[in-house]
């Protein structure tokens, strides 16, 4: 069943962002927009509306942190995120919810449930 | 006549030879330019990751056995594709960067694909590499994917002269071996490096087997640093069955290294029988190391039976030692500038210090 949503995925890792691209669409979701940096991914969201944002932490250009800053506090968006990091220390966690992150998935984690917490956020 | 036939037939040899040189050149010049537009990393990896995604997905959302044949048909496609070297290079770091991050049915998907492909075999003639830098790639990418044809031609460089293959050598076989991962310290010819120690315990702690393996087997290993970094891990890992060998072994080494290790782990996981043994072992071995390690320990017990040994200390000709001794008195007593006030001890200007820097540590 399709999903008229359309999703950012901000992951410099191209492997990675190219299978979860293919996991998403396959799963139902519309459009899946890929932005290998923070810079590439300012420039997306300046461009267009997204329903969800997956972004990982350690990015060229800006990290996941100051992606998730710049949504909430510069554009005043209020879109879900999902952040990913092979960190899971305490500290960064909670910075990242207190930014404004609506979830935290570590690395290394499986792509079915990825899919289960994006459809989990966009209420599907 | 005779003549020019044989001039007519030199050089029609000639021309012959010319054509064919022409063809065989052309045909030589035509491959090569297919391959190295073929060989173009990323028109080659486009194509490998829009089979090798479509495989990944499909195995992890498999039950219809027209999905596994889907799988089988897409490993198929890409592998008829890896006649280079380059492109095995190519597919095996595509599936690398993907292993790092995912985990569970993906991950399992992964190490199929690897193996599947043949890469392991390019691997595998990585470790035979002329240049040592490849050997590790090999070492690394048969580890990384559980290849366990990597054991043997892995377990070869575990006493290599060189520092870098041995050491990841002995990395990679701690990720390979299910079992033991530290079996290979029973074919070392020389003792374990600190940085090597560093780097066995940082695999270990990321392997699911740590809390299984049975360390005590090798703390009869002929040398003092593999005896020593045992201990430590049976300290670490609170192996509390392993005190018994420990002791036993203590009570004849000679090691400063394995007997430091050894009274942390009777500080960590012994009991009382164990402060005799401490106090014999700090008597026995006039060493400031052993000194320092056995007043932690008999401090940590709290026992004020050991204040008047401990005390004696406080005139040891080393001021580390000293002040252990100091630390060691408080632990008990708690409060050990009273306790020596009322002893009449004798105390020196660096005593007063010590006693003002524990009981006061801000300052």
């Amino acid at each position: 069943m399709p999903f008229d949503i359309k999703l950012l995925i901000c992951e410099d890792n191209e492997a990675l962002s190219s299978l979860m691209r293919f996991k998403l669409l396959r799963a139902g979701f519309k459009e899946c927009f890929i932005a290998e940096d923070g810079k590439k991914a300012k420039e997306l969201l300046d461009e267009q509306t997204f329903d969800l944002i997956i972004t990982d932490i350690h990015m060229p250009y800006s990290s996941g942190l100051e992606l998730t800053t710049y949504i909430r506090k510069e554009l005043k968006l209020d879109t879900p995120i999902i952040i990913l990091s092979s960190e899971s220390i305490e500290g960064t966690v909670l910075t990242g919810f207190e930014l404004g992150i609506n979830d935290f998935l570590p690395k290394p984690f499986s792509p079915n449930e990825l899919i289960i917490r994006v459809k989990k956020l966009l209420k599907l | 006549m005779a003549e020019n036939l044989i001039y007519a037939l030199i050089y029609c040899n000639i021309l012959l030879l010319a054509v064919v040189v022409l063809l065989f050149g052309s045909i030589i010049i035509i491959r090569s330019s297919k391959k190295s537009k073929f060989d173009n990393k990323d028109f080659f990896l486009k194509k490998v990751t829009k089979s090798l995604n479509r495989y990944l997905i499909a195995t992890t959302e498999q039950d219809e056995l027209e999905e596994v044949e889907f799988d089988d048909f897409q490993l198929k496609k890409i592998k008829k594709s890896l006649y280079t070297n380059n492109r095995k290079d190519y597919t095996t770091t595509h599936l690398l960067s993907l292993k790092k991050e995912l985990f569970g049915e993906m991950d399992e998907a992964l190490d199929h694909a690897y193996t599947y492909l043949s890469l392991h075999e390019h691997s595998l003639k990585k470790t035979k590499s002329i240049d040592h830098s490849i050997r590790v790639q090999g070492f690394q990418e048969l580890s990384i994917f559980k290849s366990k044809l990597g054991l043997s031609p892995i377990l070869k460089h575990v006493n290599s002269r060189n520092l870098m293959l041995r050491q990841e050598a002995q990395v990679a076989l701690v990720k390979l071996s299910t079992r033991e991962p530290l079996s290979f310290f029973r074919k070392l010819v020389f003792d374990i490096t600190d940085w090597e120690k560093l780097l066995l315990y940082s695999e270990l702690t990321a392997t699911e087997f740590k809390h299984a393996t049975n360390f005590e087997q090798y703390l009869n290993s002929p040398f003092d640093g593999v005896n020593s970094f045992i201990i430590r891990l049976c300290t670490l890992f609170k192996k509390i069955e392993t005190m018994r060998t420990i002791r036993h072994l203590l009570k004849t080494e000679t090691s400063t290294m394995v007997i430091v290790a050894g009274l942390i782990a009777i500080r960590e996981m012994g009991d009382e029988r164990d402060i005799t043994l401490t106090k014999d072992l700090m008597l026995k071995h006039d060493n400031d190391r052993i000194k320092i390690e056995g007043l932690k320990t008999l401090g940590s017990v709290e026992d004020p039976n050991n204040l008047d040994f401990i005390t004696s200390y406080l005139e040891d000709p080393n001021l580390q030692v000293q002040f252990c001794a100091m630390y060691a008195l408080n632990e008990i007593t708690f409060e050990v500038g009273h306790y020596l006030q009322a002893k009449e001890a004798v105390l020196s200007e660096a005593h007063d210090l010590m006693i003002s820097h524990i009981q006061n540590p801000l300052n």
